[in-house]
């Protein structure tokens, strides 16, 4: 890529707009002093081709003029690829971007804008659009042509700039089909293999088509094995059956030949019973004739036995009676004393306890008298103190209180009708008459003169006093007769309860009072008494249980005579003396009972024996009868013992002869097989069990076998392994067409990436010959890393690597740039590139500078060279070089209407002069 | 006395590896099933011996078991068979079908009981246990009588390597049995016994061949005996509509593919042959180049063709082309899959190969 026309406005420094015309072909040296803006202009280059129109951020913002709001714009018209471009951007405040591309007659015509200017930038120049402010590592393989100031060493390339490189540089090494088979290879590629080497997803798909028809045919395969299997399992179990089937025919016959043998047996077996019971027969009439024999024989001796012991018995029978007569009376008399003894004792308890229940009566009868008679008397006292109360005429307290009341009513109703009450005295001078109209004495009445005339009114008094004319006199206004009513009326009250006590004075009746609660109080205390001595009874009561004690010890007396008329010690005396009798004769009582005790067990012991003796003799003369009895049944067939001797050989040789045959005919039985047949029909029943089961599993297998058969699946099958032979087939051809595609792609790429690694070493070779033609002599060997950073230097002189650091800054400045130049000459190969340099070369001496000068010139075949420098003089001696003055194209604001148009002036006609012979040659 | 022998009809047959022509094939089959009838009545036999296996598989559905039994319905004469290996009488086998009911002519033979024949008397020995290792023909008792006695048999006759001893017949069971014939199916290819005197015993063979590399199949054999121990007069009669061939060539030389192309070009009925070509030998240039056409005569051109080339290694010193390249690292590349290709039987290295020099030529080589 070079750049023909660099326009910037409003961008940092640049306020106005400066509208910088390069050639492509020339060799420009862009100069000004510091601060006019040269590493600006670089930073506007890189801008406009590296930055999102829309970048944000705080180093975006920097790009404005210093403290304005200004836009950013930069225009940059280039050429790539055989193409003439341009692009204009505006930052930051409504950004915009414009890509346009030169056509035919010399106009540029509009291609994108916006997004997809940047992005048609970007893909053109093989760039990503950086999001903010982009330095020289966004500008790809322009990192390595553009050296920024003080940078001049080559920073280690990565991503895409390495790739980039690499791929322009390795472009060459393929030779014109390299890139053409790569993108066949590529495009082949592509249609089996994602990106990431993965296969395509249409290929993952018909593979996994075919896994599922593979899956599907091996379960219908296995569903033929299993139908075979079923099959099989039926022919088996159809085989088992008639093997089952034979061997039960077999038991069957074995079982019927038993079945003869057991009719046999059994035939035996009637003939063995019938000589048993014949032989029982014998057998049982020898043992009864024994046994009669021996019965007779025992029976007899029996007798005698029983006949002795008899006797025995009757004689101890006799001894034992006269012993429990005897006994008998000694326990009677024994009893008779002890009962005469009781009786005593139970007298003298009589007496004792009379004696005590008579002291005790005599006590509570002589309390009960007391009592009595107290009452008595306080009932006495009662009578005459109820008299006394009786007599006295007294009034009640409450009546004595209403008698005061009204007594004191009275005196209130006095008091208050004299207060009414109006009295006049009139002592007349002269004779004179008055006339008394109300009050008294009223009417006319004659008035002596100096005498004085009352005159008394109740409230009003009204007088004429002739001569004088009418006088009234008015009281309080309550009514004096209300008031002389109510005196009446309690007067009469007054009246009527003093009447009724005989005298109407109000002392005398309070000290009757007085001595009425005197009285009433005394009469309170004696019933208190009274009560208190009844107990709750009354006198009658009371009375009536003197009495009844009176007679219960008047009946005690005369149960017990002896208790007569005594005293209580008398009585607790002779109490005492009973007791005392009583424990005497208790004692002789209890040697009496004992006594009798004993002879009664004696009579009870002898009286058992007896028992026993005569059950004995009880038992023994039955026995006796019972032998006599049985005697006489075995002796009932009317044999003689020798007789029945004779029987009794008989029988037995008869029971020999049968016993004989019994043996013989229980040995042929033992021959016979008893329980075979049971046993085969046992083994019979298991068998056809056995052949039901084997038939039933061979019907289950055949109708399994049937069911799957009918079916029809090995069509089914059939079809679907014509169709996974179809499918397979296809996937194996494609997969191995893939494998293969993978194969070639990768050698491609691995072929490119092995020469590519190698590709440092001629460009570490050419950087080394151009280090020599600016050194003027050879300046040893130097190694580059793959990612093209100086690895190594020998220099000739030290026969060894060197630390760059042990190189002097010229040296390492001319090393720099050596390195830069040598991959600049091939990457001109494919395309003329522009190479910037700001601000370099400041170390290097003048004798090395002017052959670096004609180096750079010899470059200026291949290579666009912008020096952007200071110090312009430094390379007067730059053949072909054209000096720009920075200065120079600087335009005012009014004049920078159309920045995308032609610059307004030419701006070469103020360029430094310099000895090129082109200098200020318009672009 | 005169019958037919065929056997193994193997209807049902899979023929996947066919492809598309799986089902046309499979049509085939029955087809010439069909013809035999014609033959049985052109040679006019008495009746028609199969020795087992006319289905592929019991499992077959009651379609195709119905078309066969029309077809031996359609037998203008008594047709006796019995269950081979692939169709044995087991429980829903295919003779268990009502259809044949409705084909008098048609003697399912499902016991080892004789059953009079015309002119004689056979004795079927009939596979009910798809994997009895007895000799089949065991319960035929040697009781020499005045009629013809022709055994029918499916199994393994034993020596022959070939065939897996399975039902095993010994070689002499028709002298041990007391046969006149013993007509056999299992082995798909015609063989008779002895191979050098008169025959008394035979496989007829599949009347389809059903695989490449099966020789001497797609037969049926008319048989005569005259009577009773006669020597019987075999006659062997090529009934299949379809044949496979295989070809396996060796390319050794330029022209060797071009030979091949034109014996393809040769050969006779393409329509009915089915073709495997399976090449060895090495890879050269100008193969590349003839491989295209033989691959398209042969699916254009017959019933079914196939190619087989992985067998086919580039030459080693073929490389040429290789060197020719520009120096760089497409020529790197080049050389390395054809390293690959040939110090290993890597199919996809050669064809990676074959794809770059395809693509060289097709970006202007």
């Amino acid at each position: 890529m070079t750049v023909s026309h660099l326009t910037v406005e409003k961008f940092r420094c640049f306020l106005n707009r400066v509208d910088l015309p390069l050639d492509p072909k020339a060799f420009t040296v862009l100069y000004g002093p510091n601060a006019s803006g040269k590493s600006t202009l670089l930073q506007a280059l890189i801008a406009a081709l590296a930055n999102a129109h829309s970048a944000k951020g705080r180093a975006m913002e920097t790009l404005r003029p210093w403290d304005t709001n200004l836009a950013p714009e930069v225009t940059v018209a280039f050429e790539h690829g055989g193409a003439a471009w341009r692009v204009w951007k505006r930052f930051l405040d409504r950004p915009q971007c414009r890509l346009e591309k030169l056509a035919a007659r010399g106009h540029y015509r509009l291609q994108a804008e916006g997004k997809a200017a940047d992005q048609q930038l970007a893909e053109l120049l093989g760039l990503e659009p950086a999001p903010g402010a982009a330095g020289v590592e966004a500008m790809g393989v322009a990192q390595i042509l553009w050296a920024p100031q003080g940078e001049l060493e080559l920073p280690a390339l990565s991503g895409r700039a390495l790739e980039d490189v690499r791929a322009i540089l390795g472009a060459q090494l393929g030779g014109r089909l390299g890139p053409a088979l790569e993108c066949w290879v590529a495009e082949q590629y592509g249609q089996f293999w994602t990106p990431t080497g993965k296969p395509k997803k249409s290929r993952e798909q018909e593979k996994a088509a075919l896994r599922e028809l593979e899956h599907r045919l091996d379960e219908a395969r296995v569903g033929l094995a299993h139908l075979e299997e079923l099959a099989g399992a039926a022919e088996i179990a159809r085989r088992e059956a008639a093997e089952l089937h034979r061997q039960a025919s077999a038991i069957r016959s074995e079982l019927e030949e038993a079945l003869q043998q057991e009719k046999n047996a059994e035939l035996l077996r009637a003939i063995v019973g019938n000589l048993e019971a014949q032989a029982r027969l014998k057998e049982k009439d020898r043992h009864e004739l024994l046994k009669r024999i021996e019965q007779i024989r025992d029976l007899s001796a029996r007798i005698a036995e029983l006949q002795q012991a008899e006797r025995n018995v009757e004689t101890s029978v006799e001894q034992k009676r006269q012993a429990e007569r005897l006994a008998s009376q000694q326990a009677a008399d024994a009893k008779a004393r002890s009962d005469t003894l009781a009786a005593q004792i139970d007298r003298l308890r009589r007496t004792e306890q009379l004696a005590r229940r008579l002291e005790q009566l005599l006590g509570e009868q002589r309390a009960v008298a007391e009592r009595v008679a107290r009452v008595e008397e306080l009932e006495q006292q009662l009578d005459q103190e109820r008299r006394r109360l009786e007599a006295l005429r007294a009034p009640s307290e409450g009546e004595l209180a209403t008698i005061r009341q009204l007594h004191d009513r009275l005196r209130e109703l006095d008091i208050r009708l004299e207060a009414l009450l109006l009295k006049a005295e009139l002592v007349p001078e002269l004779e004179a008459d008055v006339e008394v109209i109300e009050g008294a004495p009223a009417g006319r009445h004659r008035l002596v003169a100096g005498a004085p005339f009352r005159i008394t009114a109740q409230g009003r008094m009204e007088l004429h006093l002739a001569g004088f004319g009418q006088v009234r006199l008015l009281g309080p206004e309550t009514s004096a007769p209300q008031l002389q009513r109510d005196r009446e009326a309690t007067a009469a009250q007054l009246r009527s309860w003093f009447e009724r006590f005989g005298t109407d004075q109000l002392a005398e009746l309070a000290s009757r009072q007085s001595q009425h609660a005197e009285i009433q109080s005394r009469i309170d205390r004696l019933q208190t008494e009274r009560q208190t001595l009844l107990a709750g009874s009354t006198s009658e009561e009371l009375n009536q249980r003197l009495a009844r004690l009176q007679h219960e010890a008047a009946e005690i007396v005369r149960e017990e005579p002896a208790l007569g008329p005594s005293s209580s010690d008398e009585l607790r005396r002779l109490a005492e003396q009973s007791g005392r009798e009583m424990a005497l004769k208790q004692q002789e009582a209890e040697t009496a009972r004992r006594e009798w005790e004993h002879a009664h067990h004696e009579w009870q012991s002898l009286c058992s024996a007896l028992e026993v003796e005569e059950s004995k003799l009880q038992m023994t003369r039955q026995e006796l009868a019972r032998a006599r009895q049985e005697l006489i049944a075995c002796q009932h067939d009317g044999r003689t013992p020798e007789e029945r001797e004779r029987d009794l050989q008989r029988l037995e040789l008869e029971w020999k002869r049968i016993h004989d045959q019994l043996e013989k005919a229980r040995d042929e039985l033992a021959r016979s097989q008893p329980g075979r047949a049971a046993a085969l029909k046992a083994q019979v029943q298991v068998w056809e069990q056995r052949l039901a089961q084997a038939e039933q599993r061979r019907l289950q297998a055949e109708a399994d076998s049937r069911a799957l058969f009918a079916r029809g699946p090995y069509e089914q099958y059939s079809n679907l392994e014509t169709e996974v032979e179809r499918r397979r087939r296809a996937v194996e051809s494609v997969e191995l067409h893939a494998e293969a595609v993978r194969r070639l792609h990768e050698a491609v790429l691995a072929a490119k990436e092995e020469m590519l690694e190698g590709l440092a070493e001629p460009v570490a070779a050419e950087a080394a010959r151009i280090l020599a033609r600016i050194a003027g002599r050879p300046m040893g060997t130097l190694s580059l890393s793959p990612d093209f950073t100086v690895a190594s230097v020998q220099p000739e002189s030290a026969g060894r690597d060197v630390d760059l650091g042990e190189l002097s800054g010229g040296e390492r400045e001319q090393l720099y740039l050596a390195v830069r130049l040598a991959l600049a000459r091939f990457l001109a190969q494919r395309e003329r590139q522009l190479v910037v340099l700001d601000d370099v070369l400041t170390a290097t001496d003048s004798e090395r500078l002017g052959r670096l000068f004609d180096l750079l010139s010899e470059l200026q075949e291949s290579l666009q060279i912008l020096i952007l420098t200071c110090h312009p003089e430094r390379f007067r001696a730059l053949p072909g070089a054209r000096f720009v003055r920075l200065e120079n194209f600087a335009l005012h604001a009014e004049e920078s209407q159309d920045v995308r148009g032609r610059p307004a002036a030419d701006p070469y006609g103020e360029s430094l002069s310099s000895s090129a012979p082109d200098a200020g040659r318009a672009p | 006395m005169k019958f037919l022998h065929t056997a193994d009809w193997q209807i049902g047959l899979s023929l996947a590896q066919l492809g598309e022509k799986t089902a046309e094939a499979r049509n085939r089959r029955v087809a010439t099933a069909r013809r035999i009838a014609h033959l049985a009545r052109s040679a006019a036999v008495d009746f028609v011996l199969i020795a087992g296996d006319i289905f592929e598989h019991n499992g077959l559905s009651e379609t195709t078991v119905t078309e066969i039994a029309s077809i031996l319905s359609s037998f203008p004469c008594p047709v006796y068979l019995i269950p081979g290996n692939h169709d044995p009488a087991v429980p829903g086998s295919v003779w268990e079908r009502t259809v044949w009911q409705e084909c008098p002519n048609v003697h399912l033979l499902i016991q080892p009981q004789p059953v009079p024949v015309p002119g004689g008397i056979l004795f079927p020995c009939p596979v009910r246990d798809p994997h009895a290792t007895e000799d089949p023909t065991q319960w035929i008792p040697h009781q020499p009588t005045d009629q013809i006695r022709i055994g029918l048999a499916h199994g393994s006759v034993l020596g022959n390597p070939e065939i897996e001893p399975s039902y095993p017949i010994s070689r002499n069971a028709p002298e041990l049995r007391g046969l006149d014939y013993l007509a056999l199916g299992h082995w798909h290819s015609t063989a008779l016994f002895p191979p050098g005197g008169p025959a008394r015993m035979a496989y007829a063979g599949t009347h389809e061949p059903t695989r490449f590399g099966e020789p001497d199949s797609g037969n049926v054999l008319v048989v005569e005996i005259p009577g009773p121990r006669a020597s019987p007069q075999v006659e062997k009669r090529r009934v299949a509509s379809l044949q496979w061939l295989t070809l396996e060539r060796t390319v050794r030389q330029d022209a060797g593919l071009k030979e091949l192309r034109a014996e393809l070009e040769r050969l006779p009925n393409p329509a009915h042959t089915l073709v495997e070509c399976r090449l060895d030998g090495v890879l050269r240039r100008a193969h590349l180049d003839e491989l295209e056409p033989v691959e398209r005569i042969l699916a254009e051109r017959f019933f079914f063709g196939r190619l087989d080339t992985t067998q086919l290694l580039p030459e080693p010193e073929d490389a040429a082309w290789i060197e020719n390249l520009p120096a760089g690292y497409l020529r790197q590349a080049a050389r390395r899959l054809l390293e690959q290709a040939v110090h290993s039987p890597d199919p996809a290295a050669a064809e990676a190969l074959r794809l770059l020099y395809r693509g060289l030529r097709e970006v202007g080589l």
